[in-house]
């Protein structure tokens, strides 16, 4: 009888509180802990079990009042997440902000007013008005893609506790003013409104951050003129579902060297610059025969490469994948060299598509493109990807044109490098610290508090006594 | 019987009471209960209503953390204080004290009952 009553009160306070199972558990858990203690206590003292179970029971309070309190718990808990959120947006905000203000123009990759080009446009149509976005005529949705993209790199914290996730969409859309869809694409996924959420991240750009948060329910996003979908990550490669975006490398594709690539006889370059393993087809490979001191790419290429007379033959490429000074193989003993320039923008375009998630580009068996024209990198990916090539650039054109030691000061002062120290030093702070023989006390699972146990202040009644 | 203190008195010292019992060590639900009342004289009666949401409460703020054990054969959460908590208690003590010491200026000579301490 006693379980049952309790069972029902526990059962209600569940329903008024809308609890998942686990959690309704631990609360009753809790409850019935309590239940049994009083009753064992009153049965102690002489009343019938009977009895003591109905006063235990009314000493609990109404159900409803006990589900308010915990309902202001859980409203609570939610709105703190809110404002620290919030706070983390607004401080991202600002800390973007000073940074624009801080690199303009010579940082800005996209729509900055490239002083070279200002220039151009002044002397060629003497109209000094032009901004470099109407220059370059970014279409509306672009931009709100643009305007998206900044608003996820906000840095943020993310705190949720079982939340549902269309509630998570709807603080992550109150916060950032971006609308935030879930996409049958994900709900087919089975990530559905419902999914309880929970997850934990510190001081990380909401875009990657959002990426990890949906990464274990195989979900991403996608940005589509401004509009960030909720999608599965089986659906990435979807036309749908990719973006195009243009990067302006022109500053960059004037400094790359002029790389010429040696093939050996009987394969002839890919369609489309095929860098890499693309041209030769099958086992191959190639590598940049770069000149010295430049970074040198390629490996073993995925074998996708249309090349144009056909695939070569199978691991007859002789600098697959190795060092050039090891480059040996009985074909090119047997067939003449040839020898190929290429473009920088070739150049950079090898680049990506050896560097960048190789398997998604279309040369390579994928879906992506990607093409450079004009020193305007042009590609077509999903948003991860897009991240991605965008990050590989801003480090490719800071190495390349800033000098190392520039680069190494700008880290500095965004207290991102830190002078090493004595490996001793290093060695001294690791040491981990001997464990005191702590003696376990059977009654109390924390091993002994730290707090001052003071008996004298126990009553006998006190359990701990 | 005894008379219990008003419900307004509690209110706002409710957390100074539960963490200043969980200072003295651990603690489960029903013994904060048992001990609030035994140190009161029987005047602080909190409700397992009020009492679990409050530990609950103070358990999200971080001034309190909580343990599943089942080395006694009985599913039990235990609770404790944070380093959080402990700053927490030595603040809030500190203005009680100067609050009551407030009080007692201005109601000295008032009522019935002597102040016990």
């Amino acid at each position: 009888m006693s379980n049952q009553e309790f069972e029902n009160y526990v059962s209600l306070i569940g329903k008024l509180l809308q609890l998942r199972r686990d959690e309704r558990d631990l609360i009753a858990g809790e409850l019935q802990d309590h239940l049994q203690m009083r009753v064992a206590d009153l049965t102690g003292d002489g009343v019938s079990r009977d009895d003591a179970v109905c006063q235990a029971l009314e000493e609990f309070g109404d159900a409803a009042v006990m589900a308010k309190n915990f309902q202001k718990v859980l409203e609570l808990k939610r709105r703190r997440w809110m404002m620290r959120f919030a706070a983390f947006s607004t401080a991202g905000v600002f800390l973007f902000a000073v940074l624009t203000m801080a690199m303009w123009p010579s940082e800005a990759r996209f729509g900055a007013p490239n002083a070279s080009l200002a220039q151009e446009a002044s002397a060629g149509d003497g109209d000094t008005n032009v901004t470099a976005e109407e220059k370059l005529g970014i279409s509306e949705a672009t931009l709100s893609d643009l305007k998206t993209e900044e608003t996820l790199k906000r840095i943020v914290d993310l705190d949720f506790d079982e939340i549902p996730f269309s509630e998570v969409l709807e603080v992550l859309s109150e916060e950032t003013g971006l609308n935030f869809i879930l996409t049958y694409s994900a709900k087919d996924d089975s990530l559905t409104e419902d999914e309880p959420i929970k997850f934990r991240l510190k001081g990380m750009p909401l875009a990657k951050g959002l990426d990890l948060m949906l990464m274990d329910r195989n979900a991403t996003y996608a940005i589509d003129e401004g509009v960030v979908l909720i999608i599965s990550r089986d659906d990435t490669a979807n036309s749908d579902y990719e973006r195009i975006k243009m990067f302006d490398c022109r500053e960059l594709v004037a400094v790359l060297p002029e790389t010429a690539i040696r093939v050996s006889g009987g394969v002839s370059r890919g369609g489309g610059g095929g860098f890499g393993g693309g041209a030769g087809g099958g086992g191959g490979g190639g590598m940049f025969a770069v000149p010295s001191a430049q970074p040198q790419f390629g490996g073993p290429g995925p074998g996708a490469g249309p090349g144009e007379s056909g695939a070569g033959p199978q691991g007859a490429s002789p600098e697959g994948g190795g060092d050039q000074s090891h480059a040996a193989g009985s074909a090119e003993n047997q067939k003449p060299e040839v020898k190929y320039e290429y473009s920088r923008e070739e150049t950079l375009r090898a680049l990506i598509t050896n560097v960048v998630n190789p398997d998604s580009w279309d040369e390579n068996g994928g879906m992506a493109r990607v093409e450079v024209v004009g020193g305007i990198v042009v590609a077509r990916h999903a948003e991860a990807d897009l991240r991605d090539l965008q990050n590989m650039l801003d480090d490719l054109e800071g190495n390349l044109l800033e000098g190392k030691s520039k680069r190494r000061m700008k880290l500095k002062e965004l207290g991102l490098l830190q002078l090493k120290k004595p490996s001793n030093a290093m060695k001294k702070s690791v040491q981990p610290k001997s464990r005191s023989n702590r003696q376990d006390d059977s009654e109390d699972p924390f091993g002994g508090s730290e707090a001052p146990k003071n008996g004298s202040k126990k009553t006998d009644s006190n359990p701990f006594g | 019987m005894t008379e219990k203190f008003e419900k307004d008195l509690l209110r706002g010292s409710l957390d100074l009471m539960v963490l200043s019992v969980l200072a003295e060590g651990s603690q489960y639900g029903y013994s904060i209960q048992k001990r609030l009342n035994a140190v009161s004289l029987g005047k602080v009666n909190l409700a397992a209503g009020t009492l679990y949401p409050l530990l609950h409460r103070l358990e999200a703020d971080k001034l309190i953390r909580c343990k599943w054990d089942d080395s006694t054969g009985r599913k039990r959460k235990w609770y404790e204080l944070t380093a959080k908590g402990k700053k927490r208690l030595n603040v809030q003590a500190s203005q009680w004290q100067q609050y009551a010491e407030c009080m007692m200026n201005l109601i000295d000579g008032f009522g019935n009952a002597k102040h016990a301490r």
